[in-house]
């Protein structure tokens, strides 16, 4: 019989915390006041009983995979969501040279193929890239090419303004010859000028032009041009067939065939590429770019047909992104899956219920506004729609995973869920709870890091 | 401080607030219902910050609100009858767990038949599941109850269930004092659990414990509950300096000189109150033993208060078929071995499935006791005859 001494909670002692030594209990004093183990169970790797291992991948939702302008359309509004306007917009202004323009005009091709579309309504996306057209941004910045060219453009549609904006991005000194009197093109003329409210082009296309590129506004020859330049790119005999042609210069002759993806055996030698024409506005944006990026991609000694599977968009061979370049020329592979994360592929039971927002963030986006085209009321309009995206395949941060995790493996910092798969059995619940698809599933001995 | 009139539910959601819980799981059932809705209300408002969970079934609450509370909130519930019931493996679990959760019973009949009216057969029936057992006998009484029951579970590791009575309590508007929340953080210090489940520290609990090792964890729950009369009394002093009420263990009402003690617990104290008030001027020693605490048991107060009785009348609101009245029980036992060992010790069955116990009833009660009736048997009071 043990006799009644002062009543004291008798803690684990902290020392045997860590240790995989045998407790010993030979007197009551031993015991903890509860029945929590006295050793760690960090010994007990439990995670070697894994088949299948989940791990985090970002994927691509429908409407990037349809923006023919190669638009990270997910990733600018969720950067919004996540309150920073200016990093959305320098998402937006990276791929998307005209995004004030297309986010009034574009036939919206995203919108259609929006999962939440499905659901209730589309989120208006075009309004979000027309608003956030307007926050101030800080331009893409390419590594510094080994070679500047001389680059010719003729014409100043949305596929040369397009072309001579990422030339000019990628540090060519690009010309561009007009023969009206303003630049724009089609985009003055053409049906769509009407959605464009008075000066709203001017703006745009100086934010193109700047000082980075010279502008002609005389009429010039295919020959003239071809002596003087290394690349030239536009309406070279009429503004409906747009071409690329390469001369030749200092290190190719012209007869030297480029391994342009798309072109045939017989164009190479002097290629030029034709399109379907009439291109829409947003198409021609990315026709532009896609000409651009390549023949950026060549100069410097890349493969373009090898270069254009690393930054195609959706497995799209059409459709390619900037900030993929970028990525491919600082080697900074990004760890994203090109997948087509569907409606089907969303957990919408296991959707997070709709958040609020700080109303400072408006206030905020106020403050970083250049122009009178969006207002305070566009601003808290556009929140709100950004709030209802579901971000397919693109984690933002839910806590699902982390909060359904049995074994508690799942650790949140600063934005970021690590799985501890010392100790992750593999029982996938992370995987069946993500709305989202951001966690994939893989047979454990298929992974290879 | 405010004093507002409300009903028993409303009070002990305010007590819960005041007590800023974390984390509330909740299933509904009546008579309980009130405190859940209200609790509701006060975190949607703001008033309390808290998590709310939706549960699917009182199985789930309790599971829920053990791990909330393993992970070191400050978790509370409500509920009633077949909903405690059906918690009643896992209340188990959160006594054996040293959890301090703090839950609110609203007693309602056990079915069959069904019922929802008002006798402690639900509460009653979970007195040896290692929980602190508190009986309130007024709506003010709950909110403290709740209020104390964190300060005494949190020291003796023990959860605490404080029993209100369906009906009487719960739908019946008195006027209750709501404290101040700073005053209430005087004196209920915020939560800071011994042990608590943590992914950076992991360690297993509760886990298989071979027969070498388990008498010792349940003795240890014995010496926490044999200490909580201590801490529960030094709770109600504190408490009643602070904001003026003292309950005890128990309440021994006009007893020093009486012939005749009712003893009584919740809702049908205030009815034996007002028959002792009237009997005394009337010059008849009656007194009134209020039992508050059923766990533990407050063997020395009780012993005490019935110092000077001819007899002892235990008036149950339960039954345990095949025995008696569960207070009667207690009383006899805790009797046994003292000097007052040979005194008749009354047992009888009242109020049961929400029949009222009105003062009539108690001057029946009073009747039958001066006519020395059966000791070994319980007296059913008010009961219809054969024909």
């Amino acid at each position: 019989m043990t006799t009644e001494g002062e009543f004291h909670i008798r803690k684990p002692p902290a020392t045997l915390s860590q240790s995989q030594q045998p407790v010993s209990l030979e007197a009551l004093d031993d015991y903890p006041y509860k029945s929590v183990a006295l050793a760690s169970t960090r010994a007990n790797l439990t995670g070697l009983w894994r088949y299948w291992r989940p791990y985090y991948q970002t994927k691509r939702a429908p409407c990037d995979a349809a923006c023919p302008v190669g638009n990270q359309v997910v990733d600018y509004i969720q950067t919004v969501v996540e309150g920073h306007w200016q990093k959305a917009a320098n998402v937006l202004r990276s791929e998307n040279p005209l995004p004030a323009v297309t986010g009034r005009v574009c036939h919206r091709p995203c919108e259609l193929s929006c999962n939440r579309r499905q659901y209730d309504q589309r989120i208006a996306i075009h309004d979000i890239e027309a608003v956030l057209a307007e926050i101030q941004f800080e331009p893409l910045r390419f590594p510094p090419t080994p070679v500047p060219r001389a680059v010719a453009v003729v014409g100043s549609g949305p596929a040369e303004l397009a072309f001579a904006f990422f030339m000019a991005s990628l540090h060519h000194a690009v010309t561009l010859f007009e023969t009206a009197e303003a630049l724009g093109g089609r985009l003055r003329a053409g049906p769509q000028a009407r959605h464009l409210p008075d000066g709203l082009l001017d703006a745009e296309i100086e934010r193109i032009v700047g000082e980075r590129m010279a502008v002609q506004h005389s009429a010039v020859g295919l020959e003239e041009l071809k002596a003087k330049y290394e690349g030239i790119f536009g309406g070279v005999h009429s503004p409906e067939e747009l071409m690329l042609v390469l001369p030749g210069g200092r290190d190719r002759s012209p007869d030297e065939p480029v391994p342009f993806p798309g072109v045939g055996a017989h164009e190479v030698a002097q290629p030029t590429l034709p399109i379907r024409a009439p291109l829409r506005v947003s198409e021609a944006i990315g026709y532009g770019k896609w000409v651009a990026l390549l023949l950026d991609a060549y100069w410097r000694g890349l493969n373009p047909a090898d270069t254009l599977s690393h930054i195609q968009v959706g497995g799209n061979p059409r459709i390619v992104s900037a900030l993929k370049y970028l990525a491919l020329l600082t080697d900074h592979p990004l760890q994203r899956s090109e997948e087509v994360v569907t409606y089907d592929k969303l957990q919408l039971d296991m959707l997070e219920s709709p958040s609020s927002w700080d109303p400072v963030l408006v206030t905020e986006a106020e403050g970083l506004l250049t122009s009178q085209w969006a207002t305070r009321d566009d601003l808290q309009r556009v929140l709100a729609e950004a709030h209802r995206c579901f971000s397919c395949g693109r984690c933002n941060h839910c806590d699902n995973c982390w909060v359904y995790c049995p074994d508690a493996v799942i650790s949140r910092s600063e934005g970021r869920y690590e799985i501890d798969y010392d100790y992750c059995k593999g029982c996938l619940l992370c995987a069946a709870v993500c709305p989202r698809r951001v966690l994939s599933v893989i047979e454990e001995e298929k992974w290879n890091g | 401080m405010e004093r507002i009139i409300m009903n028993g539910n409303s009070a002990a959601a305010y007590g819960a607030v005041l007590s800023r819980v974390q984390v509330t799981a909740a299933y509904p059932i009546s008579p309980q219902t009130g405190i859940v809705e209200a609790l509701a209300q006060h975190i949607a408002s703001g008033r309390l910050k808290a998590k709310f969970i939706m549960a699917e079934s009182e199985h789930s609450v309790m599971a829920s609100l053990i791990a909330a509370s393993e992970a070191g909130a400050r978790v509370f519930t409500a509920t009633s009858s077949q909903g405690l019931a059906l918690m009643h493996e896992l209340l188990h679990w959160a006594a054996g767990a040293r959890l301090p959760i703090v839950m609110v019973n609203v007693n309602r009949a056990m079915s069959a038949p069904w019922t929802m009216y008002c006798d402690q057969s639900d509460i009653i029936a979970q007195r040896d599941t290692g929980w602190l057992h508190v009986y309130c006998e007024q709506n003010q009484e709950a909110l403290d109850a709740i209020i104390q029951g964190y300060k005494v579970a949190e020291q003796v590791m023990l959860p605490v269930l404080v029993n209100m009575d369906g009906y009487y309590n719960s739908y019946t508007t008195e006027p209750v004092d709501v404290y101040d929340i700073e005053d209430v953080d005087r004196y209920l210090p915020p939560y800071n659990p011994p042990v608590k489940l943590d992914p950076n520290e992991p360690h297993t609990l509760h886990g298989g414990t071979g027969p070498h090792l388990f008498m010792e964890m349940r003795y240890q729950m014995w010496e926490a509950m044999e200490h909580a009369r201590a801490v529960a009394q030094e709770a109600d002093e504190e408490f009643g300096q602070i904001f003026g009420h003292r309950y005890g263990l128990t309440e021994a009402y006009g007893c020093e000189d009486a012939e005749l003690v009712l003893v009584g617990s919740g809702s049908l104290v205030g009815t034996l109150r007002e028959v002792v008030d009237e009997r005394r001027e009337r010059g008849e020693r009656i007194g009134l033993l209020k039992i508050r605490y059923l766990r533990p048991f407050p063997t020395q107060q009780v012993r005490q208060a019935v110092a000077s009785a001819q007899q002892i009348a235990v008036i149950d609101r339960n039954v345990s078929v095949g025995m008696g009245g569960v207070f009667w029980q207690e009383v006899r036992s805790a009797l046994y071995g003292s000097q007052v060992r040979d005194r008749p010790v009354l047992g009888f069955i009242a109020g049961l499935g929400g029949r009222d116990v009105t003062p009539g009833t108690v001057d029946q009660i009073i009747q039958i006791a001066r006519s020395n009736p059966p000791q070994d048997v319980p007296i059913w009071i008010e009961l219809k005859e054969r024909r």
